[in-house]
């Protein structure tokens, strides 16, 4: 491209270039002037608004403060930035005086809701019927209610708020008294056990009914607005008591008060006290009708079963087995029965005497009595006094004697009438009597008697004592009784011996002990003690009963006896040794003589004369006897001494032998008149009695033909023996003088007086006895007995 | 039409074609303003044809493509002067579809007698928008490159179907559907 192109090319471009800027230029300052304009015209409208603004300002103010309610504003903080004179007075502060931020006026609990109302009031511009607490400067609560609005800038940024406050403290005060009121009214109705119910004479239903009337009746508080308290009245009241309502409504009464029956809602009957009472006021067409309704249902229930009881009750008396006659305070018979009438003979039927006077029964029937007028004024006494007197004893003239009741009958404090009842109680008097006598008598026994009664209780307490028991311990009854009588009588001996029986005692079982006690005076007695368990009347066991026998003297005698025992037995066995020496020491020297006789005889036989030969056989015959006397002592004392042996004896063998053994004359025959028995014994023994016995009938038998019978018997415990002879016989006077030792009858030249007091002996060793029986030159028949 | 589109319009012409290219649309096209523009100015959209059209002739590029290619270079004009607009959106999508209720309100706000095309926005779901273009001046290819460019800006993948409502171009409907992030 050649340059001249170019740089047409270029200043074409340069041209465009300027010419562009140029525009550029114009339209710039177009553009400012028009700017200009503007916002010249922009102040001037700027200026015409705010002298506006001013003056309506102003005039509100002056609206606002000249206002009565109290008129603030507050910044944005909260600051109050302007109030009025009503509400200097309302809160107490003037910000011309102090910075007051009106949170902090603010009763705490409403701070949140506050802060929550200037939420609202940013957000739309208003708040109203805001209502919080306050305090005021001197203290004092404040209720407010404000109506707030937002106060905005000319840029429309809120900068403040207004409000106008109401110190509505006084009304809230009212309103709530008033609800509070309202509210102890509604707890008075809807806790009172009765039902109430409030209506208006021009309108249908019930206005107000309580809880308890809804529950009464089972309707609904809705339902019983719109219900005719008459249509739920059960149908055979229903006529009656709308003539009491009818009365009220025209006037007639204000008040009344009845039982009636009403429907509960779920068709239950009901039984109620309706008191219905007409509340009228001045100047009103309508009234008020107020009603108490009360359940009485149970009352009623009461009412019929307290009939029913009193039916029974009645019924019961009729029958009764006590006579009853009840009157009234003027004496009128309310009330008799049967048996009353039966009593006292009187011909009518219980039924028919009622509403007779009973003012001069007494003086009538006096004559029934023993002691006529003191029962005509024991009566008059009792209708005077009026109190209750039990168990008037009355004696009849037959005989009976009668148990009077006197019951006065008050009602509420007030006298109206008495009950008599009269038992018969002869039987039970009679048996009664017998009774105490009976147990006098016994009293009489038990204090008597020699025998001490002493009675515990459980605790050894003595509970009861007896003269007798006194005398043997020395101690008065005062003394004894509430004593304990283990401390009393036990001496420090007898308690371990007194416990230990007790421990081994069988429970409740009776025992009998000896024991050694202490008198009161220190003495040391002996009492034989019978105890047993002492029980009351339903088998519960109360204590003991004791007798006590005192034994002292027995004791002592019983030890004087055992004293005597062991010297007697001493006495003996000195005696049988002293016997037992004798015999042998008397014996040799007789046995001596003997022999010097029979040498004498043979060496001088030639000699001696006659007579003298004769002497020397008779002291040879008395010294064999003196021997033979001798040989026998020293038999019978060592009876005793000597063991018993037991072997068994053939009794008939035993007889035969004796038969060898004594010399038996021809003319006296022997004869065992049944067999004997075998015994056990000792034979030695047996054999010494009879032979002694039969030796005996041998010696006594005076008559040319001599007769010995020997027989037995036995019973279940012993053999009986008897020897008979026809001897001599034994008079009465002797029976009992020939056992005894050394005694011996007649003139029998070897008897030593010794045989039967063998006999004796040996069968009183064996447990038998010996008696005879006997006439004089008859015979004798001895019997001897011997234990089996 | 306002001043910076032709200015701008220059500007391309000049560093693309070269100044004798753009002398030579200027002096063979009829223009009232004689191709002195000022940002601030307002021109008749015909200068912006005639110019549109010589440049065609002499370049033997269609006019679309030129619109096109101008719509790109343009964006960058955008964001040195609006770049407020680009940060207050953080996807590409959203600010497409707040073009016709947000950010030509803001225009006319600055230039009242702006003559805007309108865009009737349809979100499809998260990733698709339908977009009805509709302006007498039938630049929907300049629309075209400019919302590419956006989603360059933001840096997501995006593919842009049109279909042409009528010959002339006036309405034509976009579907806009993203990739996400690159």
């Amino acid at each position: 491209m050649d340059l001249i192109k170019k740089v047409e090319l270029l200043e074409r471009a340069l041209k465009r270039e300027k010419n562009a800027r140029k525009k550029a230029e114009s339209i710039l300052e177009d553009k400012s002037s028009e700017l200009y304009k503007l916002s010249e015209a922009l102040k001037n409208s700027n200026q015409k608004l705010s002298k506006h603004l001013k003056q309506t300002t102003n005039q509100l103010e002056g609206v606002f403060t000249n206002i009565i309610d109290a008129y603030i504003v507050i910044g944005i903080e909260g600051y109050i930035m302007n109030m009025n004179k009503a509400a200097i007075k309302l809160l107490g502060f003037d910000n011309k005086e102090e910075n007051i931020n009106v949170f902090n006026l603010l009763k705490k609990e409403y701070r949140e809701y506050t802060k929550e109302a200037f939420k609202q009031l940013y957000k739309n511009g208003t708040f109203s019927n805001y209502k919080a607490e306050l305090i005021t400067k001197s203290g004092d609560e404040k209720v407010v209610q404000i109506n707030a609005s937002l106060i905005y800038n000319e840029d429309g940024k809120p900068i403040a708020a207004q409000g106008i406050a109401r110190d509505i403290t006084n009304e809230t005060l009212l309103k709530q008294e008033l609800q509070e009121q309202k509210r102890q009214l509604e707890i008075i109705m809807d806790n009172s056990p009765i039902g109430i119910s409030l209506s208006k004479s021009n309108a249908e239903g019930l206005t107000i009914a309580n809880k308890t009337l809804v529950k009464l009746l089972g309707y609904s508080r809705d339902e019983l607005n719109n219900l005719d308290p008459n249509l739920i009245t059960h149908p055979d009241d229903r006529e009656w008591s709308l003539k009491y309502l009818e009365a009220l409504r025209n006037g007639k009464l204000d008040h009344y008060s009845v039982e009636k029956r009403y429907i509960k809602k779920d068709g239950a009957i009901i039984w109620v006290k309706t008191s219905a009472r007409a509340v009228r006021e001045k100047n009103k067409k309508y009234y008020y009708q107020v009603a108490t309704i009360e359940d009485i249902s149970k009352e009623k229930e009461a009412l019929e079963k307290l009939k029913e009881s009193q039916n029974r009750l009645a019924a019961l008396i009729v029958n009764l087995q006590t006579g009853i006659l009840l009157e009234d305070e003027n004496r009128n018979i309310l009330l008799t029965n049967e048996r009353f009438c039966k009593m006292f003979g009187i011909n009518a039927l219980p039924k028919s005497m009622i509403g007779q006077n009973c003012s001069n029964s007494a003086e009538e029937s006096k004559k029934f009595f023993k002691n006529p007028d003191g029962f005509v004024k024991r009566i008059e006494k009792l209708l005077e006094e009026k109190n209750t007197a039990l168990n008037d004893q009355l004696y009849l003239e037959d005989g009976r004697i009668f148990e009077r009741n006197y019951i006065p009958i008050y009602l509420e404090n007030e006298y109206k009438g008495h009950l008599w009842s009269y038992t018969d109680v002869t039987i039970q008097k009679k048996y009664k009597e017998s009774l105490k006598a009976q147990k006098e008598k016994y009293s009489s026994i038990i204090a008597n008697m020699n025998l001490g009664l002493l009675e515990n209780d459980l605790d050894d307490i003595i509970v009861f004592c007896n003269q007798s028991f006194c005398e043997m311990s020395g101690y008065k009854k005062e003394e004894l009784i509430g004593k304990k009588a283990t401390d009393l009588f036990l001496t420090s001996k007898s308690e371990k011996f007194y416990y230990d029986r007790i421990e081994n005692r069988k429970k409740d079982k009776g025992d009998s002990y000896e024991l050694s006690v202490k008198n009161k005076a220190g003495k040391i007695k002996h009492w034989l003690i019978s105890t047993a368990p002492n029980y009351d009347v339903k088998g519960k066991k109360i204590g003991s009963i004791g007798i006590h026998l005192d034994i002292s003297e027995n004791k002592v005698l019983e030890k004087q006896k055992e004293q005597l025992l062991v010297s007697l037995e001493k006495q003996n066995e000195q005696l049988n040794e002293y016997a037992h020496i004798v015999s042998h020491d008397l014996k040799s020297p007789l046995r001596n003589i003997s022999a010097l006789l029979s040498w004498t005889k043979e060496d001088f036989q030639d000699k001696l004369g006659k007579d003298s030969l004769a002497n020397l056989d008779l002291m040879q015959n008395k010294v064999e006897k003196m021997d033979l006397l001798i040989g026998n002592i020293l038999k019978y004392s060592s009876i005793d001494n000597d063991i018993l042996i037991e072997e068994t004896i053939d009794l008939n063998e035993l007889i035969n032998a004796i038969k060898d053994l004594i010399y038996i004359p021809d003319y006296i025959s022997i004869s065992v008149k049944n067999e004997l028995p075998h015994i056990k014994a000792d034979k030695t023994r047996i054999q010494q009695v009879f032979q002694n016995l039969i030796g005996n009938a041998v010696n006594y038998i005076d008559k040319e033909k001599g007769l010995i019978e020997i027989d037995y018997s036995e019973n279940k415990t012993h053999y009986i023996f008897s020897i008979k002879d026809n001897g001599i016989g034994i008079a009465e006077e002797h029976h009992e003088k020939i056992f005894k030792i050394f005694n011996s009858l007649g003139s029998y030249e070897k008897s030593t007086g010794i045989g039967l007091s063998i006999v004796k002996k040996v069968v009183q060793l064996y447990k038998g006895k010996v008696w005879l029986e006997s006439e004089l030159t008859k015979g004798t028949t001895f019997y001897f007995s011997i234990k089996k | 039409m306002k001043g910076i589109v032709f200015t701008e319009f220059l500007e391309m012409v000049e560093d693309k074609f070269g100044l004798e290219t753009l002398d030579y649309i200027i002096t063979n096209s009829e223009l009232e303003s004689e191709g002195s523009y000022t940002a601030v100015g307002t021109y008749d959209f015909f200068e912006m044809q005639q110019l549109l059209t010589h440049l065609s002739e002499v370049s033997k590029i269609p006019v679309n493509d030129l619109i096109y290619t101008y719509g790109l270079f343009f964006f960058k004009t955008l964001t040195t002067h609006h770049s407020d607009i680009f940060n207050y959106y953080t996807s590409p999508l959203d600010l497409v579809a707040s073009i016709e209720n947000h950010i030509h309100v803001q225009v006319r706000k600055i230039y009242p007698d702006a003559e805007l095309p309108s865009f009737t926005v349809k979100k499809e779901n998260d990733h698709e928008l339908s977009l009805l273009y509709s302006s007498e001046r039938a630049m929907f290819m300049f629309a075209k490159a400019l919302m590419e460019k956006t989603f360059e800006y933001y840096k997501e993948n995006v593919e842009i179907k049109y279909e042409l409502m009528n010959e002339q171009g006036t309405q034509v409907k976009f579907l806009i559907k993203s990739y996400g992030p690159n």
